[in-house]
C-alpha cells in the first residue's frame, strides 16, 4: 500500500475517533428512562417486555434481568405516557414523569406463568415453545452485542456444558454434554444448518451481531426438530424486528481484527417491517517466527421482510408472512504454505403463520440453503483440492390444537438435499484409495405428533402437572450420481439395481413436569425419557468398514443408524425476596441424565491412506450431572452464578477429548447504562483414546485449563442517538496452553463502539 | 442534527475498518511435527547406524555416531488424511543382533503431542534408549590370505555367543553347526558381492542359548577369481519377537533369507577379512 494511501487511512481513522469524541457532549437535553420490569405475583424479572413512549418510536425491550434503558428528549417529560407491554401480562401505562422517579415496574400476569423448566426465560420465546420440556439456557443479545466475540463459537466457549473445537482456519464446531459435534443440531431461525456431509456446522459462519438470542437446549428431548439431536440443539434467533432505525457497531481487537456491522430497520406501513444487516470482518494472525500469517475475512448480508396480514394484540393470533435472506462469504488464507479456504452459506426462507378456529396455530416454512466449502492446499509434498456443495430445500408444516387441558401438536418436515463433493489429492498418499468425487441425493421425511395434558391443580404444593407423549417417524432415502474412485474408476456406491439406500425409524418420548410453590419457594421438577435415532452421514457411508479384529469381536463395522436412549431428571428451586432486600432471588438448578448409545460410530484414519475407516461400538454411554446456582442481589442490579458439570464417558474413542468436569463462575452487573460481565471457567483434563497400528488404544490426556474474561460496556443516550462503547479482555491469564485443536486461548483485547438511531 | 446523523452514518461507513489500526500482536505457531532423541548400543562407543523407523507414517532415519536422531512427520497436518491423523505410533530402533526396542508417541491432529507417552515437553525422548546386544557374531578364516592359485579349502569359523536371553536365528546349515552360506563382499558400493552356498544347505531355525561354534569349508572353486580384499560375512538372521511386519519388510521381502537384501539389514558384526593375492 502506498504511503499516501496509508496516510489517508490513518487520517480518516483519526477523524473517526475525533467524531466519536465530538458526539459525546451532544444531546445534553435528554433523560434516561431506566428500570426493571417484575412479575407482580412473584417478583420475578419479566424479560421481553416492550417499554416505549405511547405514539412514538422510542423504546426498548427488557432483558432476562427485566432491565431496560432508553433515552427521551426533555420536552416529552410532561406530556408523554410510558407503556410497558408483555403478552402474558396486563399492560402498564403511566405518565413518563412518574416513571422517571421509579426503578421497579410490576406487571400483573394474565395467567400465572409457570411454564419454564430449568430455563432462564419463558419457553414461549424459544424454539421449544411447542416441543417437549428440556433444560434450556438462553444467551441474550444484551450479553454479547458489541463485545469481543469474533463469532458464535467464541461466544459459547465459556458455557459449562459446551466444548468448542477450532482448527487453524478458524472453523469452529460445537459439542454438548460430552457428545460429539455431529450430535448437536444447529438451527438458525428454526432452519437446520448442519452439513449433509458430516452433520456438523461451522459456527464461524454466523454473525453474532445479527442475533437477538442464542438458545442452548441440552439433552435429546426434541421431537419436533428431528431425532438426531443426541446431545442437544443450538437455536439462533436472528434480529428481525428492532426498536431502532439504524445501528452501527465497529469493533477492533487483537490479531489485527476489525469488524463493522450495520443494521437498518424500517416500517413503511404499520404492519410491514423491513430489516437489513451488512457486516464485514477480518483478522490476521502473524506467526511469531515470521514464517507467514493466517488471515480470515468474511462478509455477511441479511434481510427480513415481515408483513402482518392480520395484526393482533395476541401474538399467537397474528397472521403473518415473512421472507428472510442471509448470506455469509468467508475466506481464509494461510501463507506459511499455500492454503486457501472459502465458505459460503446462503439461506432464503419464506414463512407463513395463521390462526383460525380450524387451524389454530398453523406455521408453514419453506427454505433453500446453500452451504459450500472450497479448500486448496499446496506444499512440497503435494496438492489437495476439496469441494463440498450442499443444497437443501426444506418444508416445515406445524399446527397446534388445544382442547381444554389437552393440546395436540403435529408437524411434517421434508428435506430435499444434494451434496456434491470431490477431494483431489496429488502426490500426497502412499496408497491412493477411496472415493474421489460423488454426488449424493437425499430425501428426508419426518412426521411428529405430540399429545400434551396440562393440568392446573390449584394453589397446593403441586399447582401444575404436565404430561407429554410424542411419536416421531423419519425416513431417509439416499441415491447416488457419478461416484468416482481415486484410481479413476466409476463405481456403484449403493448396492442393488436402484443404487439407493433407505432407512426409516420411529422414536417415542415421554415427559412429565410438576410445578408448585411452598411459601416463597418455587420448584419445577421434570423427568424425560425417550429414544432417538441418527442415520449414517454421507461421511460414514463413504468410509471403509474397518477390518474385523478377533481381539475385540464385539466391535464390528455396521452401516446402520445409531440409536440413543435417554433418561433425564431435573429440579429447579428458586426463592424470591423483597425487591428492596439485599438479596432478591436465588435459584438452584440441577439435572441428571444418562444417554445410552447403540451402534455408535467410531471413525479413524491411517497415515498415507486418504480414506476414513469406521466401526461401531455396540454399547456406549454418557452419564452426567449439571448444576447452576444463581444469586440476584442489590435490587437486581447484580447477579452471580456458579455452574458445574460432571460427565462420565464409557468409551473415549467414540467420544474423544471431552473433559469430565467443568466449572463456570459469572458476575453480572448493570447500572445506569453500564454493564460489567466477569466470566471465569475451568475445565478438567480431557482424555481421548488413540488407536495404534494393532487396533489397541492408548490414552492421551490434555491438560486442565482455567481462565477469565472481562467485559465492560456502556450505553449512552444523546437525544435520538444511543452510543455504545465496550472493552473486552479475554483469557486474562495467558497460560499459553498448546492449542491442540482447542479454541484460541491467547490473551486478547477488543474495543467496540456502537451508534444507534 | 437532522443532517448530522446521516452525515455521521455515512462517515462511519466510509471509515469503518476491518483491520485494527491501534495495536498489533503475533501468535506463536505450534509445530510439533518432529521428535528427536538418543539411542545407544550397550557396550559400544560408536552408536551410529541404528535404524530408526516411525511406524504408520513410514518415516525412517539412522543415528549418527553419537546415537542421535531426528524424525519429522513429512506432511503438513492439513494435507494428511482427515486433515490431521490421530493415533498412537511407535518409533522402532533396530539393529539385527541387538534387541528390538521402541518408544511410544501420541499424534493428534497430525502432530506429535509433546509431553505425552515417551516424548517430553520439548519433543525429545524422555530418556536415552539403550539396546542390549543379543548375539555376538565373530568370524575368522584359515588361512586369511590366499593366492590366486590356492587350491585348498578355506575354513570359515563362526562363533555365536548369546549375551542375554536365548535367541532364535535363521541360518543356512548343511549338517550340525556346519555353516551353509556366507557372503564375500569386495566393495558393497560396486555391487561386487559373491554368494557362497554349500550344496544341500537349508534354512534352519536354530536356538542359541550359549556359545556355539560353527564351521564351513569352502573350496577354491567357490571363491572369487580376482585378487583383492574381501569381507566374509556369514548369513545369520535373528528372529525378533513382536517385530511389526512393515518393519520386517522395510528391507525387502527376502531380507530374512540368504539373499542380497539381507545385506541391507543394520547389524553390528565384525566380518573376517580375506585377502586374495597374486601368485
Amino acid at each position: 500500500m502506498s504511503l499516501r494511501k496509508n496516510l489517508f487511512r490513518r487520517i480518516s481513522r483519526g477523524c473517526f475517533w475525533l467524531l466519536l469524541g465530538a458526539l459525546m457532549p451532544l444531546g445534553a437535553q435528554s433523560v434516561d428512562v431506566t428500570g426493571i420490569v417484575l412479575n407482580k405475583q412473584d417478583d420475578r424479572p419479566v424479560s421481553g417486555a416492550s417499554v416505549y413512549i405511547e405514539g412514538g418510536t422510542l423504546g426498548a425491550g427488557s432483558d432476562s434481568s427485566g432491565y431496560f434503558n432508553f433515552r427521551v428528549g426533555e420536552g416529552l417529560i410532561d406530556s408523554a405516557v410510558l407503556i410497558i407491554h408483555h403478552i402474558a401480562y396486563d399492560t402498564l401505562r403511566l405518565p413518563l414523569k412518574k416513571a422517571l422517579v421509579r426503578h421497579v415496574f410490576r406487571l400483573t400476569p394474565l395467567v400465572r406463568p409457570l411454564e419454564k423448566i430449568v430455563v432462564e426465560v419463558p419457553r414461549d420465546r424459544t424454539l421449544l415453545a411447542n416441543d417437549l420440556p428440556a433444560a434450556v439456557t438462553i444467551v441474550e443479545a444484551a450479553e454479547f452485542e458489541g463485545r469481543g466475540y469474533i463469532d458464535l463459537g467464541d461466544l459459547l466457549r465459556t458455557e459449562k456444558s459446551i466444548r468448542i473445537e477450532e482448527d487453524l482456519s478458524g472453523r469452529k464446531s460445537l459439542s454438548l454434554r460430552a457428545g460429539n459435534p455431529g450430535d448437536v443440531v444447529v438451527f438458525y431461525n428454526g432452519l437446520k444448518m448442519n452439513s449433509l456431509y458430516d452433520n456438523i456446522f461451522d459456527l464461524s459462519l454466523l454473525n453474532v451481531e445479527d442475533m437477538s438470542q442464542v438458545e442452548i437446549i441440552r439433552g435429546s428431548n426434541t421431537a419436533l426438530y428431528g431425532a438426531e439431536a443426541f446431545s442437544g440443539v443450538i437455536n439462533i434467533v436472528p434480529r428481525t424486528r428492532q426498536d431502532y432505525t439504524a445501528r452501527f457497531i465497529q469493533k477492533i481487537g487483537s490479531y489485527r481484527s476489525g469488524d463493522w456491522n450495520l443494521q437498518l430497520n424500517y416500517a413503511p406501513l404499520e404492519n410491514l417491517y423491513l430489516n437489513a444487516t451488512v457486516k464485514e470482518a477480518a483478522y490476521k494472525r502473524v506467526l511469531g517466527d515470521k514464517s507467514g500469517y493466517l488471515e480470515n475475512r468474511s462478509r455477511y448480508y441479511s434481510g427480513n421482510i415481515l408483513y402482518e396480514i392480520s395484526p393482533s394484540s395476541d401474538a399467537e393470533k397474528v397472521e403473518s408472512i415473512g421472507l428472510m435472506y442471509m448470506r455469509v462469504d468467508s475466506d481464509h488464507q494461510n501463507n506459511s504454505f499455500v492454503e486457501s479456504i472459502g465458505d459460503d452459506n446462503e439461506i432464503v426462507s419464506l414463512s407463513y403463520k395463521k390462526w383460525s378456529p380450524l387451524w389454530q396455530n398453523l406455521e408453514v416454512t419453506a427454505a433453500r440453503q446453500i452451504l459450500n466449502n472450497r479448500q486448496t492446499l499446496v506444499d512440497v509434498s503435494g496438492t489437495l483440492e476439496r469441494r463440498f456443495a450442499n443444497r437443501r430445500l426444506s418444508l416445515n408444516v406445524q399446527n397446534r390444537y388445544r382442547f381444554s387441558v389437552l393440546e395436540l401438536i403435529g408437524a411434517y418436515q421434508f428435506e430435499d438435499n444434494r451434496l456434491k463433493f470431490s477431494e483431489l489429492r496429488a502426490g500426497l498418499d502412499r496408497f491412493p484409495g477411496g472415493i474421489e468425487s460423488a454426488g449424493i441425493y437425499q430425501r428426508r421425511h419426518g412426521a411428529a405428533a405430540i399429545a400434551r395434558i396440562k393440568a392446573r391443580l390449584g394453589k397446593g404444593p403441586v399447582s401444575k402437572a404436565l404430561v407429554d407423549i410424542s411419536y416421531r417417524y423419519d425416513r431417509v432415502d439416499n441415491s447416488e450420481r457419478d461416484v468416482v474412485e481415486r484410481q479413476g474408476e466409476t463405481r456403484l456406491f449403493y448396492d442393488g439395481e436402484q443404487q439407493r439406500r433407505r432407512w426409516q425409524a420411529g422414536t417415542v418420548k415421554f415427559s412429565t413436569t410438576l410445578s408448585g410453590r411452598a411459601g416463597n419457594l418455587e420448584y419445577d421438577f421434570f423427568m424425560n425419557a425417550g429414544s432417538n435415532i441418527k442415520f449414517p452421514t454421507i461421511f460414514n457411508q463413504i468410509s471403509q468398514a474397518a477390518p474385523f479384529n478377533p481381539g475385540v469381536p464385539e466391535i464390528v463395522a455396521r452401516l446402520e443408524p445409531e440409536k440413543n436412549r435417554s433418561l433425564e431428571t431435573g429440579l429447579m428451586l428458586s426463592r424470591l425476596y423483597d425487591t428492596d432486600a439485599v438479596i432478591n432471588e436465588w435459584r438452584l438448578e440441577f439435572s441428571q441424565f444418562s444417554n445410552a448409545y447403540e451402534n455408535k460410530f467410531r471413525n479413524y484414519y491411517i497415515p498415507g491412506l486418504p480414506l476414513a475407516f469406521y466401526e461401531n461400538v455396540p454399547n456406549a454411554d454418557i452419564r452426567g450431572y449439571e448444576a447452576l446456582w444463581k444469586l440476584v442481589f442489590l435490587q437486581r442490579i447484580m447477579s452471580m452464578s456458579w455452574g458445574a458439570s460432571f460427565y462420565d464417558i464409557s468409551d473415549q474413542a467414540a467420544f474423544p477429548f471431552k473433559n469430565k468436569v467443568s466449572v463456570t463462575a459469572a458476575l453480572n452487573a448493570h447500572y445506569a447504562g453500564f454493564r460489567l460481565q466477569f466470566k471465569g471457567f475451568y475445565e478438567s483434563e480431557r482424555a481421548g483414546w488413540l488407536r495404534d497400528i494393532r487396533s489397541e488404544y492408548v490414552e492421551l490426556r490434555l491438560p486442565s485449563y482455567y481462565n477469565f474474561d472481562l467485559h465492560l460496556s456502556k450505553w449512552h443516550t444523546l437525544g435520538p442517538v444511543r452510543l455504545f462503547v465496550s472493552l473486552s479482555a479475554r483469557n486474562l491469564l495467558n497460560t499459553r496452553t498448546v492449542l491442540e485443536g482447542i479454541a484460541i486461548r491467547d490473551r486478547r483485547f477488543y474495543l467496540g463502539f456502537g451508534l444507534e438511531y | 442534527m437532522r443532517f448530522l446523523i446521516p452525515a455521521a452514518a455515512l462517515w462511519l461507513l466510509t471509515v469503518s475498518c476491518t483491520e485494527n489500526f491501534l495495536f498489533d500482536d503475533e501468535i506463536t505457531p505450534v509445530n510439533t511435527r518432529s521428535v528427536e532423541g538418543q539411542v545407544q548400543l550397550r557396550g559400544e562407543t560408536d552408536h551410529g547406524g541404528i535404524y530408526v523407523y516411525l511406524e504408520g507414517f513410514d518415516v525412517e532415519t539412522y543415528t549418527d555416531a553419537g546415537g542421535y536422531f531426528k524424525l519429522e512427520i513429512p506432511q503438513n497436518p492439513r494435507l494428511q488424511p482427515g486433515q490431521g491423523v490421530d493415533g498412537a505410533f511407535y518409533i522402532w530402533y533396530y539393529v539385527d543382533n541387538y534387541r528390538l526396542m521402541n518408544s511410544l508417541t501420541l499424534v493428534r491432529g497430525g502432530q506429535f503431542s509433546y509431553g505425552h507417552a515417551d516424548i517430553n515437553d520439548e519433543g525429545r525422548l524422555r530418556k536415552t534408549v539403550v539396546l542390549p546386544k543379543l548375539l555376538d557374531i565373530s568370524t575368522s578364516l584359515a588361512p586369511e590370505r590366499i593366492s590366486e592359485e590356492f587350491d585348498g579349502l578355506l575354513q570359515v569359523n563362526m562363533t555365536l555367543k548369546n549375551l542375554t536371553d536365548s535367541v532364535y536365528i535363521n541360518v543356512l546349515e548343511r549338517k550340525f553347526h556346519e555353516l551353509g552360506g556366507v557372503y564375500l563382499i569386495n566393495s558393497p558400493d560396486s555391487g561386487n558381492i559373491q554368494f557362497v552356498r554349500l550344496e544341500n544347505a537349508a534354512n534352519r531355525r536354530v536356538l542359541v542359548d550359549s556359545v556355539q561354534y560353527w564351521q564351513m569349508l569352502v573350496s577354491r572353486d567357490s571363491l572369487p577369481l580376482l585378487p583383492g580384499k574381501y569381507e566374509v560375512l556369514p548369513f545369520v538372521k535373528l528372529f525378533h519377537k513382536g517385530m511389526p511386519d512393515v518393519l520386517r519388510e522395510k528391507f525387502g521381502s527376502n531380507a530374512s533369507t540368504f539373499s542380497r537384501e539381507f545385506l541391507n539389514l543394520p547389524r553390528k558384526v565384525s566380518p573376517a577379512l580375506l585377502t586374495i593375492g597374486r601368485r
